[in-house]
C-alpha cells in the first residue's frame, strides 16, 4: 500500500460523506410520492393517506403502496424485484427505482397537499 | 503473441466469466440496489499486472459481453459495459502513472465501476436523483475494491511464476 492509495480511499470516502449529508442533511419528511414512468409523471400520491396504485408501464406493472406515511413498492412483475425489496421511503429526495420498467417513485415536499391524485 | 500467451488469455477469460457466474450465486444485502463484489475484477487486475493493460482490456470486454448475454440479458449488458469501460479506463490510467499499488488501482476500479453504472441508470430513468445512491455505492466500491486488491496481490506471484 502506497501513500497515494490511502489518499484515494480517503478522498472517495469524504466525497461519499459529503454527498450523503448534502442529500440527507436537509431531508425532512416529504409530503407526497411522485411516480414517474420513463421520465414522465404518472401519478402523485399524498403520503398522508393510505393508498394503493397499480402502475402500468409498457414493460409490466408495479404496485405502489402508501401506508403510515411511507411509500413502498409491494409487487412488481420485473425480473430482479429490486424495487420490491427496497426499504420504504418517506423523506424528501428518497426514491425507489425500478430500472426494467423505467419507473421511479420519488418523495417531494408537496406544496399542494390538497390534491388527492393527479393522473397525467 | 506466442501460444503460451494465447492459452493464458483463454484461461483468464474463462475464469473471468466464471467469476461473474459465482458472483450471481452469492446473495448480497439489498440495502441499495447494484452492490456487487466485483469478483471478475480480480482477473482484470491480475491480467493488467501480468500481461499488460491492452490484454486486460480485451479480456474485460469479452467477459462483459459473454456474461451479459449468458446471465443478465441485453439491458443488464448495457450497465455492465458502462461500468467496465469506465472502471478500466481509470485503472489503466492509474496503473500507467505507477503512483499506486495494486490495491489502490483495484479500489479505483471498484469505485468507478459503480459510478459508470449509476450514470447509465440515471440516463435510463431520466432522473438525476439516482445520485442519491452514489454515497452508498462509493463506499461499497471502496470496500469491495480493497478486498479484490488484496486477493489480486496475493494471486499475482503465482500467475507470473514461469
Amino acid at each position: 500500500m502506497k501513500r497515494m492509495d490511502w489518499i484515494l480511499i480517503l478522498a472517495v470516502l469524504v466525497i461519499a460523506g459529503a454527498i450523503y449529508f448534502f442529500y440527507m442533511g436537509g431531508a425532512k419528511a416529504g409530503g407526497e410520492a411522485v411516480i414517474t414512468v420513463d421520465g414522465e409523471v404518472y401519478a402523485t400520491l399524498p403520503l398522508s393517506e393510505d393508498a394503493s396504485l397499480r402502475v402500468e408501464t409498457e414493460e409490466g406493472y408495479n404496485i405502489v403502496e402508501i401506508r403510515d406515511g411511507y411509500a413502498m413498492v409491494t409487487e412488481a412483475d420485473c425480473r430482479d424485484g429490486i424495487c420490491e425489496n427496497h426499504r420504504k421511503i418517506s423523506k424528501n429526495g428518497e426514491n425507489i427505482v425500478c430500472l426494467p420498467h423505467k419507473m421511479v417513485v420519488e418523495i417531494t415536499g408537496g406544496e399542494n397537499p390538497a390534491a388527492d391524485m393527479v393522473v397525467g | 503473441m506466442n501460444s503460451k500467451k494465447i492459452a493464458l488469455c483463454g484461461l483468464l477469460t474463462a475464469l473471468a466469466i466464471l467469476m461473474g457466474y459465482v458472483e450471481m450465486l452469492i446473495p448480497m444485502p439489498l440495502i441499495v440496489p447494484g452492490i456487487k463484489l466485483g469478483l471478475a475484477n480480480v482477473i482484470v487486475v491480475i491480467t493488467m499486472y501480468s500481461l499488460g493493460p491492452k490484454t486486460a482490456f480485451f479480456i474485460s470486454l469479452v467477459r462483459v459481453v459473454l456474461c451479459g448475454l449468458l446471465f443478465a440479458g441485453f439491458a443488464g449488458l448495457l450497465y455492465s459495459l458502462a461500468g467496465a469501460v469506465l472502471s478500466f479506463a481509470v485503472m489503466a490510467l492509474l496503473y500507467k502513472t505507477g503512483k499506486m499499488s495494486i490495491t489502490g488501482v483495484s479500489v479505483a476500479g471498484g469505485v468507478f465501476h459503480n459510478v459508470g453504472q449509476i450514470i447509465v441508470a440515471a440516463l435510463v430513468v431520466e432522473n438525476i436523483k439516482m445520485a442519491y445512491y452514489l454515497p452508498f455505492l462509493l463506499v461499497s466500491g471502496v470496500v469491495t475494491g480493497f478486498l479484490i486488491g488484496v486477493v489480486s496481490r496475493l494471486c499475482l506471484p503465482y500467475v507470473n511464476r514461469k
